[in-house]
């Protein structure tokens, strides 16, 4: 065997472990490593008070969510609220208005919620049809379509949701 | 379902659906006009900025990916190395669709290399070699480039 001969095999083997090493590699890649996780991916956000609100012509709902998310199996709504207190209910009334509005006015069909305050969050699974989800809510549809229209509303006062409203100054049926 | 009654009447929007939760009597008053408190005024207006605040970050958060394992491993996430290897990755590998597979092919297999590397110090070693002589070539090029440029 000349100097010749085992440079020529040594070459040879280090090309064959070349090729089983890429081999090894493509198998792990692609067969053992099997599909990675799919995160969540941002596919819609509110940039500015210009974006365009969904609307569900058929249960006259519209709302603008804050984000919406695709995941593996679905979409998440992300509903942000700026107070640092807890959620309340109707912070997810709000949501699934919003959710409603999105599933019947764009692809985006909601699977779940997200309510997220500076101090808090809460994850609302939406297992249900439109029907189902309006029906949830339609009472307070109804309610925002009768003011809408003119009509009288009656208070719910609470200490705790006066001291925080809007109108408190000029309400007559407050609570403090 | 209202679809019917619903085509007659412009949509209610979510926030108000939310109110009509809160207190029904709300929704009325504003109907009716009232101004809102001062008070209520300067908390919407934080409130808006808060919102505005929150869509940017995750907006932001999107635009920019920041994975780089092995790197981030080695320099640490917002080490000023791991950047600039983000950088030639966005710029000079995403564009290309060889430079896209390649990739794919880093983020499926650098956890597995940097288990690696956590069990053997001689793997340490190795990935460490191999990756300060890429940053090494990448500021190489990078020199160049601003040498032809001025």
């Amino acid at each position: 065997m000349t100097f010749f001969d085992v440079v020529e095999s040594m070459a040879l083997q280090s090309y064959i472990m070349y090729i089983i090493t890429i081999i090894a590699i493509v198998i792990y890649i692609f067969l053992l490593r099997g599909t990675p996780v799919k995160r969540p991916r941002l596919v819609w956000v509110d940039k500015s008070r210009k974006t365009k609100a969904f609307r569900n012509k058929a249960y006259g709902v519209s709302g603008k969510p804050d984000c919406i998310y695709k995941l593996a199996d679905g979409y998440r709504l992300v509903e942000f609220k700026s107070r640092k207190s807890g959620i309340y209910e109707s912070d997810r009334v709000q949501a699934k208005a919003a959710a409603l509005a999105a599933r019947g006015g764009s692809k985006y069909k909601i699977t779940e919620i997200l309510i997220q305050t500076k101090s808090t969050e809460e994850l609302i699974p939406l297992n249900m049809s439109d029907e189902q989800l309006y029906q949830d809510i339609k009472y307070y549809i109804e309610l925002a379509q009768k003011a809408h229209q003119g009509e009288p509303l009656k208070a719910i006062p609470e200490k705790r949701k006066c001291k925080y409203c809007a109108y408190v100054k000029v309400c007559t049926e407050k609570a403090c | 379902m209202n679809k019917n009654s619903s085509k007659k009447t412009p949509p209610v929007a979510a926030s108000d659906v939310g109110r009509a939760a809160f207190c029904p009597h709300f929704l009325e008053l504003k109907q009716q006009g009232h101004t809102p408190s001062k008070q209520a005024q300067y908390l919407m207006k934080q409130g808006s900025q808060a919102h505005a605040d929150f869509n940017q970050s995750i907006t932001r958060a999107k635009s920019k990916d920041k994975r780089c394992y092995i790197a981030s491993y080695l320099y640490g996430i917002d080490d000023p190395r791991t950047e600039s290897l983000r950088q030639f990755r966005d710029k000079k590998l995403l564009p290309h669709k060889a430079g896209r597979f390649f990739v794919s092919a880093y983020y499926r297999t650098s956890p597995f290399i940097i288990t690696l590397a956590q069990k053997s110090s001689m793997i340490n070693k190795l990935l460490n070699t191999a990756i300060n002589g890429f940053m090494t070539k990448i500021k190489d090029l990078n020199n160049n480039k601003n040498k032809g440029d001025s």
